[in-house]
């Protein structure tokens, strides 16, 4: 049976033509990429046929679903998201059981090699039995739907690094998914929860370039995690001034000064909430007074406390730029 | 020790990039005129503050055609007082924005109709214009 295309999908949905241009537009802006890799994005992701998803959710709090799940609907995002086939994610499906696992394993026998699998939550090693899905073990899930997929994107900061069930004492053994899946292409969009907007720019890129984008060294999309919430921060004038809020209720903090002194972990956090921001666009942490928490960053829960500072901030040396990048997409 | 303090020495509103953007678009300009080459400058990745932003709008003022077009959201195109350089600001459906661009062209390809919308428009067409002629084809319509 042919596959429906995007093109075609869209057309029934009496999605537009410039609704797509638009969506196009702004994914290459997203993933830094030219304009003039805007038809080029239009071309191939139009005539890019469903692509099968599997979505396996471990040791999670379903934020990370949420994040994606509880935007406006239609929103550009969604686009994407209304395309593919997601044909398993225990959290929303309707079967559960044998006849959810029945799915999941029809559609990786059908799709070998093609489709992706995305995985929310980290993965307990510690006895299999912390964290089942219809009595199969996470790690065993996780290894038979890898070993035919086409790619792996890790959503979120537990399927990223270990997240919060890692942190210490890590009563499960919780580990990540490429503590596991060392032989497939793999994709860490970390954050607690994710930007939902970072997990579509990654799907759409892949169906337009049958590859991921540029990563950095811990195997984050470069174009989202290239730089700090500091370097893009809105306080930062306030940083250089040295003009740093020092409780929740001083003048400096009904001022809007920076937050630095109240423990924000900016400076060292990778992600791009400072320009994308949350709820449609409405804010972020730091936006509503609450330092960054860094939670995309490894181990952010062991860390030492959210409110301390990071360092005395002048040994900051840290100069504003770029993430380093590991590789091309692959 | 103040040699390991990095500040930043020019004022936060000001990057000094807007004169060279204004350049790059005078440049763009004339090589649409020259070649038609044209080209698109996406204004989110520049670092520009909201003051610079502010005057690159104000320097590049309104010329004669402004296009709203309703796309999940609103899209507003303006033709800048210079001829063949257009501001293009994409907004969601809460008014935020979602990306601005300096298109020089002859006219941005969101303002064309697009082949795609224009094939699922013919067919709708038909089945309006048929039910009209069927509509005036029936006795109740037909003059005495």
């Amino acid at each position: 049976m042919t596959k429906t295309t995007l093109n075609e999908q869209l057309q029934r949905s009496g999605i537009s033509r410039r609704t797509f241009l638009k969506f196009c537009a702004t994914t290459a802006s997203l993933l830094a990429l030219p304009q003039c890799a805007v038809a080029e994005i239009a071309q191939a992701l139009g005539s890019a046929s469903r692509p099968t998803v599997i979505w396996l959710p471990f040791q999670e709090c379903t934020g990370c679903t949420e994040s994606i799940l509880r935007s406006h609907a239609p929103t550009l995002e969604s686009l994407i998201f209304d395309h593919v086939s997601l044909d398993y994610q225990h959290t929303i499906m309707a079967a559960a059981g044998d006849q959810a696992e029945e799915a999941r394993r029809t559609a990786i026998k059908n799709n070998k090699g093609k489709y992706l699998l995305l995985v929310d939550g980290s993965v307990p090693m510690g006895n299999p039995g912390y964290s089942t899905i219809s009595g199969i073990s996470n790690v065993d899930m996780l290894r038979e739907s890898a070993a035919h997929a086409a790619g792996v994107i890790a959503i979120g900061t537990c399927a990223s690094f270990g997240g919060i069930p890692k942190a210490n004492p890590n009563p499960t053994g919780a580990v990540s998914v490429a503590d596991i899946i060392t032989d497939k292409p793999i994709v860490n969009i970390s954050g607690c929860p994710p930007l939902p907007i970072a997990i579509t720019a990654v799907l759409a890129y892949y169906l337009t370039f049958n590859r991921f984008p540029d990563l950095d060294h811990l195997n984050r999309p470069l174009a989202f995690f290239g730089e700090t919430i500091h370097d893009r921060c809105y306080r930062r004038p306030f940083y250089e001034k040295r003009m740093f809020a020092k409780s929740f209720d001083d003048e400096g903090a009904k001022n809007g000064w920076c937050l630095f002194e109240l423990g924000c972990k900016g400076p060292e956090t990778f992600n791009a909430c400072a320009t994308v921001k949350w709820n449609q666009g409405t804010s972020f942490p730091i936006e509503s007074g609450h330092p960054c928490l860094g939670c995309s960053e490894p181990d952010f829960w062991d860390k030492g406390s959210f409110y301390q500072p990071l360092f005395p901030w002048q040994k900051y040396k840290a100069k504003p730029g770029k993430g380093q990048q590991k590789h091309k997409g692959s | 020790m103040n040699d390991e303090i990095i500040f930043m020495t020019s004022d936060a509103s000001h990057t000094g990039n807007l004169t060279p953007l204004v350049h790059e678009i005078r440049h763009a300009l004339f090589q649409l005129i020259e070649s038609g080459k044209e080209s698109s400058i996406d204004l989110r990745r520049l670092p520009l503050s909201p003051q610079e932003e502010h005057q690159l709008e104000t320097f590049l003022g309104y010329g004669e055609v402004k296009a709203d077009i309703q796309a999940l959201g609103d899209t507003v195109l303006i033709e800048s007082r210079f001829s063949g350089v257009w501001l293009e600001t994409h907004y969601n459906q809460t008014s935020d924005i979602l990306g601005k661009y300096v298109h020089i062209c002859i006219c941005p390809q969101l303002i064309k109709a697009q082949h795609q919308d224009m094939s699922f428009s013919l067919s709708q067409l038909e089945i309006a214009v048929d039910a009209l002629s069927k509509s005036n084809e029936s006795p109740d319509n037909q003059e005495s």
